[in-house]
């Protein structure tokens, strides 16, 4: 029976060395690990001593450090930049003692089935700084895509644009702090009255993630009450998968009218 | 209403600080020394022989200390059932047998000297299976095809219809008028049909036992149930070992709702300790609550009924099909209680017909659930009146109250339909359901809402009602008693069977006791639930504690009054007559003087013909004097998604006199939000094996504080004569309401019928596209 | 391992193993008030307050709380001689059924009052999104929060 070292380390160097040993695992939060099979694992390197609880503004990019709980980046979000997406979305995440403990960076490097999380990042162009096998800022897209992003590394913050775009976001749960079974995050930039750029994505798709590259095409150069709903829906072609759907043909309907829902609401946060 | 010191008032629970500060003991807090730790191990398949157990790999690892299967333990059928003996429910059930019949049943238990160890081993029992082809739908089970899941030889302890090889677990018929002459006098005939579906209790502690021999060699069992004294007469039979060298405890449990009205670890631990010597504790986890416990059971519910263009039914026919699941305790009470719960509600139907079946099915096992089929038979009954009424144009509310049962007036049904044995008649004394209608209608704005169909964008509102009655207590079949005795100071213990499963009855049953004493709540000590120490009761469920343990307890209480008053008579040189009691002293009318309380003790235990002030009593109950509640719902439904929201929720209930005003508010506001959800979010979703796939709270969804609607509940209170003080019961009937008041709201937001809940937006939306097509 | 913790204000050193969850070594060192409902931190019965903040310790590595952390359990704000006026405001206001969920709700609220005193309804409903109670359907422990915050202002 292996008996798993736990290691507290100071400093990104120390963390990065301690990551060259592919047993080890990271542990921010600990709500995902909590329930995983642990066999095969030598070492949790703990990150609560690396000081990355933070979230700083610097000119129109806000960084979070990658250990800043979801109810920390809500509250400190929410005195910056009120209505900004990553608010919208964290706000009613899971329920108020997870988004004590669930990290934005655990939250990424784990990204669960559902997640409230990605959605808004994808939006935002998100980029993540990362140390060990591979560092560097990167995409939150391709640390999704690319698997040697994430192997052995570490997220040490994530960059936002702090916009003041329109924006919402939508979950679908059948109790307030049910995880969603799929969310929808609208992210529209205006010039005068007419969209300049879209960017809409759905998580809990069959591929997990999905790009409404279409409606983000249907939606640019037009204005508000030139915004058809019932066209929205029709761009809109997912699945939904889960254990608990019992209903997949009702789901991806469901997609398609609360995604032109999503898209009528962010128009009206004026 | 009559005037009382501490009946009616809203006295703090008498345990309450302590759970508030923590310091109150549930069942695992208790710590044992040398303990074992037991793990199940579960079937995988729905139906199966089990052909062998290989159990060597696991008593090979160091730590095991045994595992408990068919091969080492007695097989004595029994039912799990926690009721009277002898049981309303079939002996089919072993603590561990060779046939598996549902995913999640009982193949085997590892008994460890840990955790880890025993949850490690447990993997590495090897079982061979015959896999056999199940039986999930209710509807074939008693088809000469579907396979067979119980033996001949299961039989019920008492006479009752029964045929395990066509898979009947129970069956009930009552009638009476003649249906044919009310097919006759019809205009027309409205024949729907129903479906309750699977509901679990969830009450947040799961079932546990912690089990040992104390110091004089006896068998402890700390179990969280509902029915210690159940539990101890089942394990002796069980276990095959003597009850007199049994003694159960229940200390503080984390809820019950019907679940922890079933005996089926205790036997478990029993056992363990019994052949090791050793303590033991069986928790089972949350998976295992939902899989491998209890559930409500499924019911679907045929109603047709012949109605004259006035609106009088000429005929009711019920046709209810229980689905028991694999084994089938509670099958036959349930499914009575479908009807008897729920027929007499309309009792001017002279012409009317119940037949009920239980059948069994290769799926998780039904057992007692707050409403106890009452609550599958209401949503049936209240959304036929519904569409009964909008058929004819009538409003709903004036045709409940022209046609419910009155005071002074009786339904066949009670005395056609018991449980498990012929019923009891009886005349209602008390009902004020009109004025909870009143209240309803006129809390939810009825008037200005039903059949508006206010509209904002793609959202429709709309208002709906039901009603219902439940029991209180079982008559003749049901026994509660209590023990009281008097200390120096003015006080009273008080020892009763009856059992507080967070309900209150502690509190409840001490307020009913200081009232007949004339002294205020502190005199009295409540101790409740100990096999040892208390006297019988049946326990918590049937709604009886109130009513029928507390007459128990009213009664006690007066003969020690009866006592005291003669002391005070020879202390005081009085007359007895001139002698009454208040404020913890015995006044002589005639003399002006009085004696304390305490005086009065001390005089009984050390000064004069000394003798210990005590009395016992017990006490049946002839009737089950109904509550009754109506309760109204305000619903908006998204006619794009289907996305049903409950926005207001109004329950009044007439439950006799309420003893402690603020616990049966929180008895009405907790079955209410609990029918809530049982309406709106909780289904059990089955692989096509039958594995249940929502074993956990993340997709099993019960609501928080965020998930309620606005709440309004009132307490109307009538005067039963036969209850302590009036009073009647009040714990289960308000989780009837909700499911069927919804499901007439959402029909008059959007027209469309809601035959099956829970109400998802899938399948509201499911239902609202069938409506467009036909 | 072998941890310094602090625990409602007194330091204690308790052993455990590395996979080892915070509920269960609270409560194999006598902390039974801490409660195990669900082990998936969804019912909020083990929730316990990690400097100041809820969490739910079913869903934590013990080894994950170190020696500058600070635990509160139910117990830690009040006892049976002296409670807390949140847990007099829960006995006054009959928000205590069968009472299992209670010191998890409790922590909640507390942990609410502090940061927020003068909560609304909503804010109150919210931050009891992590607590299951199966007996009360909310109401009384919803004007129970509300009667503490009342209370509290008071002093």
């Amino acid at each position: 029976m292996i008996n798993i070292k736990w290691t507290y380390p100071v400093s990104l160097a120390e963390t990065s060395s301690l990551l060259e040993k592919k047993s080890n695992v990271l542990h921010g939060g600990g709500t995902n690990l909590s329930g995983r099979d642990l066999s095969g694992v030598e070492g949790i390197i703990c990150l609560k001593k690396l000081g990355l609880n933070y979230v700083k503004k610097d000119n129109n990019i806000i960084e979070i450090g990658a250990m800043t709980s979801y109810a920390e980046t809500v509250k400190a979000l929410s005195s910056i930049s009120p209505e900004h997406i990553l608010v919208k979305a964290l706000k009613d995440a899971a329920n108020t003692p997870c988004r004590n403990r669930i990290t934005i960076g655990g939250s990424i490097a784990y990204v669960p089935k559902w997640s409230d999380l990605i959605g808004a990042l994808l939006v935002l162009d998100a980029t993540l700084v990362l140390i060990g096998k591979k560092s560097g800022e990167f995409k939150v897209a391709d640390y999704l895509e690319q698997k040697e992003l994430r192997e052995q590394t570490l997220i040490c913050s994530v960059r936002v644009k702090n916009t003041v775009h329109r924006s919402a976001h939508y979950r679908d749960v059948k109790t307030v702090n049910d995880m969603s079974l799929f969310t929808v995050t609208v992210l529209l930039e205006l010039d005068g009255t007419s969209i300049k750029t879209a960017k809409a994505y759905i998580v809990g798709t069959k591929e997990r993630i999905t790009k409404l590259s279409d409606v983000e095409n249907y939606l640019i150069g037009k204005r508000k009450d030139e915004i058809d709903e019932s066209t929205v829906q029709d761009l809109v072609n997912v699945s939904i998968v889960g254990s608990r759907i019992t209903d997949p043909e009702y789901m991806s309907y469901k997609a398609k009218v609360e995604t032109a829902r999503t898209i009528v609401r962010a128009l009206e946060n004026d | 209403m009559k005037k009382y010191t501490t009946v009616g008032k809203s006295e703090k629970k008498v345990d309450a600080l302590s759970l508030a500060t923590g310091s109150s003991m549930f069942v695992d807090d208790f710590a044992l020394k040398d303990g074992l730790y037991c793990k199940l191990v579960y079937s995988p398949h729905a139906y199966a022989e089990i052909l062998d157990i290989d159990d060597s790999k696991v008593l090979a690892v160091e730590g095991v200390v045994d595992v408990l299967h068919y091969k080492n333990v007695k097989q004595i059928l029994h039912t799990s059932a926690g009721q009277g003996f002898p049981e309303p429910s079939p002996y089919d059930c072993l603590i561990f047998g060779s046939t598996m019949r549902f995913v999640g049943d009982r193949v085997a238990m590892v008994v460890a000297e840990n955790r880890k160890i025993a949850h490690k081993a447990a993997k590495l029992l090897d079982v061979k299976y015959k896999i056999m082809e199940p039986l999930f739908d209710p509807e074939k089970a008693m088809d000469s095809e579907s396979p067979k899941l119980h033996d001949a030889s299961h039989a019920y302890p008492i006479d009752a219809k029964y045929v395990p090889e066509k898979n009947l677990a129970a069956e009930v018929e009552i009638g009476f008028g003649d249906m044919k002459k009310g097919e006759k006098e019809a205009d027309f005939v409205i024949d729907e049909t129903y479906n309750a579906h699977y509901g679990q209790h969830c009450t947040i502690e799961p079932h546990s036992v912690k089990t040992m021999f104390d110091e004089m060699g006896r068998l402890v069992i700390i179990s969280s149930t509902q029915v210690p004294f159940h539990v101890r007469r089942i394990v002796a039979q069980a276990c095959d070992y003597p009850l007199s060298k049994i003694r159960v405890i229940k200390p503080r449990i984390g809820g019950g709702f019907g679940s922890k009205q079933e005996v089926f670890l205790e036997p478990l631990a029993a056992l363990v300790t019994i052949r090791h010597k050793r303590p033991a504790r069986l928790v089972i986890s949350r998976a295992e609550v939902f899989q491998s416990s209890r559930t409500r059971h499924p019911i679907r519910v045929r109603l047709r009924t012949g109605v004259k263009n006035n609106g009088e039914i000429t005929f009711l026919e019920m046709d209810s099909l229980l689905n028991s699941g694999a084994y089938g305790s509670h099958a036959l009470t349930v499914l009575s209680n479908c009807g008897s719960k729920v027929l007499p509600l309309f009792n001017k139907i002279e012409n009317m017909h119940f037949l009920g079946r239980s059948v069994y099915t290769n799926l998780p096992i039904g057992g007692a659930y707050r409403g106890y089929g009452a609550t599958q038979g209401y949503f049936a009954l209240n959304q036929h009146l519904d569409i009964l009424t909008r058929k004819l144009n009538i409003d709903l509310p004036e045709y409940i109250k022209k046609y419910h049962i009155q005071v002074g007036e009786t339904s066949g049904v009670f005395e056609a339909l018991g449980e498990g044995k012929d019923g009891v008649p009886q005349i209602i004394n008390s009902c004020k359901l009109d004025e909870c209608i009143d209240i309803c209608i006129k809390e939810i704005d009825w008037v200005n809402k039903r059949d508006k169909k206010i509209t904002k964008g793609d959202k429709v509102r709309g208002v709906g009602l039901a009603v219902s009655m439940q029991g209180s207590a079982i008559p003749l079949i049901d026994m509660a008693a209590a023990y009281m005795k008097m200390n120096e100071d003015g006080s009273f213990n008080l020892n009763i069977g009856a059992t507080d499963i967070g309900t209150g009855s502690d509190t409840v049953l001490s307020q009913i006791a200081a009232e007949a004493l004339c002294v205020p709540l502190a005199k009295i000590i409540p101790f409740s639930s100990d096999t040892d120490r208390t006297p019988f009761d049946v326990g918590a469920y049937a709604s009886s504690t109130t009513y029928l343990s507390g007459r128990a307890v009213k009664k006690c209480a007066l003969k020690v009054k009866d006592q005291i008053l003669k002391v005070a008579a020879e202390m005081m040189e009085s007359d007895l007559d001139d002698l009454y009691a208040e404020a913890s002293e015995i006044f002589d009318k005639k003399q002006k003087n009085s004696t304390s309380y305490g005086d009065i003790c001390c005089h009984a235990l050390y000064t004069h013909n000394q003798f210990q002030i005590q009395a016992e009593a017990s006490e049946i109950v002839e009737q089950s004097p109904p509550p009754f509640m109506a309760q109204a719902a305000e619903v908006e439904v998204d006619t794009k998604t289907g996305a049903v929201k409950v926005l207001e929720m109004v329950s009044a209930v007439d439950c006799g006199q309420a003893i402690n005003p603020q616990l049966a508010e929180g008895q009405v506001e907790g079955a209410t939000v609990n029918g809530i959800s049982y309406a709106m979010t909780e289904e059990y979703i089955f692989s096509a094996k039958g594995n249940l796939l929502n074993k956990g709270f993340k997709s099993y969804k019960i609501p928080t504080a965020a998930d309620i609607p606005k709440m309004k509940s009132f307490i109307v209170e009538s005067h039963e004569n036969s209850g302590p003080f009036g009073a009647k019961s009040v714990s289960e009937i308000g989780i009837n309401g909700p499911m069927p008041a919804i499901a007439n709201a959402i029909y008059d937001a959007i027209g469309v019928r809601m035959f099956a809940a829970p109400f998802t937006p899938e399948k509201v939306y499911r239902a609202m596209q069938k409506q467009k097509e036909t | 391992m072998k941890t310094q913790f602090n625990i409602n204000g007194k330091t204690v050193k308790l052993t455990f193993t590395p996979e080892e969850h915070l509920l269960y070594t609270l409560r194999q060192n006598g902390f039974t008030e801490v409660k195990s409902g669900c082990k998936e931190g969804e019912c909020g019965a083990c929730l316990v307050l990690l400097n100041g903040k809820p969490v739910n310790s079913c869903l934590m590595f013990t080894a994950s709380v170190t020696e500058e952390d600070k635990l509160l359990t139910v117990k830690g704000i009040g006892d049976l001689h002296e409670p807390h006026v949140i847990q007099e405001a829960f006995v006054d206001s009959g928000a205590i059924q069968c009472g299992f969920c209670t010191p998890g709700i409790v922590l909640a609220a507390y942990a609410l009052l502090q940061e927020n005193p003068t909560p609304t309804e909503e804010e109150v409903k919210k931050a009891m999104d992590g607590n299951l109670c199966r007996c009360t359907g909310y109401v009384k422990i919803i004007e129970a929060v509300q009667l503490a915050a009342k209370r509290l202002q008071k002093k």
